[in-house]
């Protein structure tokens, strides 16, 4: 850069912009003392700049401008708590609901379903039938057929027992102890669904005096229809 | 990104309007254009440089300033002249140099204030205005020439 007269304005353009070192600076300066018609022209290139404002104004736009943010609204669901929450909720729908329908399940009615439980005590046998629709029936008739089975076979071991016993009859004893293992028998479930079907005939057979006394009773039986019944609904819930 | 925002509407909002508000003289437009480049910093948040908002926040604010004085064409270097009166002898300097900002044409004007109120350096301006820095310099030496010349004018009619 020329430090001339004809590049004065540019030189004091440089030095009011800060363009200049402090040697350069002073050189400008020398050159101004040297002409000075051009002091006018300094302190106007000065004045140039006497618009600025080192206060600066408050328009009133912040509180406008600022966004605040709702929340965190789109990430509420990442916090800890709301995870939390969601899976405790999820678990106690899971536990409801299967409490609910569990239950339902368990209180609904099953298929025919026979349990048969021997108890091995003086002979005796019974057997339990759960089934929906015949439950009363079929136990009386099961309760009726084997009650009579086992008079016979008693009637059959008293007949034996009458016998003189003078001196230990070895046979007899195994004849008892086979009647006695027979009376111990466990009724199959074949026995129990033919007495279901066919009870009439077995308690004629197995007790014959029944018949007798009342014939009309028998008759009754007669008509009895041990089929389960489609539409039979029991009074008795509990059943 | 809520915080960045925010930092730089309470940094820089009310410097952004004082650039419009002395570019195009009207203080009203110039709140408008300032929410108007913080709507677009907003909608734009994702893709801006936050550490180099203030000049985009500028660079946006001179665009929508120069499009408003288009569509107005309220200010013309060869139009406007501002009006002289010996009434007006006891008239503030400071009142007189920004009268004379009303001379100079969109751009020239943009640089001054660029440089006198916000201290940025021809690099940055030509950053914000698209230009390289001695075209900054050279438009910011005629510009204060005009002011200069307006200055010595109005004090020979004094």
């Amino acid at each position: 850069m020329r430090f001339t007269i004809e590049h004065i304005e540019e030189l004091i353009f440089d030095y009011h912009e800060g363009n200049l070192s402090e040697a350069e600076k002073a050189k400008v300066l020398n050159l101004i003392h040297q002409y000075p018609e051009y002091a006018a022209e300094f302190t106007l290139w000065a004045q140039t700049y006497a618009h600025v404002d080192n206060v600066l104004p408050d328009y009133g736009l912040t509180e406008n401008l600022i966004h605040q943010p709702v929340l965190a609204v789109t990430n509420w669901y990442n916090t800890t708590w709301a995870k939390l929450g969601v899976l405790s909720s999820a678990l106690l729908i899971a536990v409801v609901s299967f409490y609910i329908f569990g239950n339902n399940e368990n209180t609904k009615p099953t298929a025919n379903t026979i349990v048969i439980n021997p108890v091995v005590e003086k002979g005796e046998t019974s057997a339990i039938v759960t089934s929906k629709s015949n439950k009363i029936e079929s136990k009386k008739l099961v309760n009726k057929s084997t009650e009579n089975k086992i008079k016979t076979i008693d009637n059959q071991i008293v007949n034996t027992i009458s016998a003189p016993l003078s001196t230990p009859n070895i046979e007899q004893e195994k004849q008892i102890e086979t009647h006695h293992e027979k009376v111990v028998l466990v009724p199959q479930v074949e026995e129990v669904s033919k007495v279901d079907s066919n009870s009439v005939s077995e308690t004629k057979n197995a007790d014959p005096k029944a018949e007798n006394d009342s014939p009309k009773k028998n008759k009754k039986k007669k008509s009895f229809n041990f089929k389960p019944s489609t539409n039979f609904i029991p009074v008795n819930t509990d059943f | 990104m809520h915080e960045r925002y925010n930092l730089a509407v309470q940094e820089y909002n009310n410097r952004v309007c004082r650039f419009v508000d002395k570019l195009l003289k009207d203080s009203i437009i110039a709140k408008d254009i300032t929410q108007e480049t913080y709507l677009k910093l907003w909608e734009n948040k994702d893709k801006v440089d936050f550490e180099k908002v203030r000049a985009w926040l500028f660079t946006t604010a001179y665009r929508l300033s120069i499009d408003h004085a288009k569509r107005q064409q309220k200010y013309s270097s060869s139009e406007y002249f501002p009006e002289f009166s010996i009434e007006q002898e006891n008239q503030d300097l400071k009142k007189v140099v920004n009268d004379s900002l009303a001379l100079l044409s969109d751009l020239q004007r943009s640089i001054v204030l660029l440089k006198d109120y916000e201290g940025y350096s021809y690099q940055e301006i030509g950053e914000i205005l698209s230009l390289n820095e001695s075209q900054v310099k050279v438009y910011l030496f005629r510009a204060r020439q005009k002011m200069k010349e307006y200055i010595g004018d109005l004090r020979l009619v004094l």
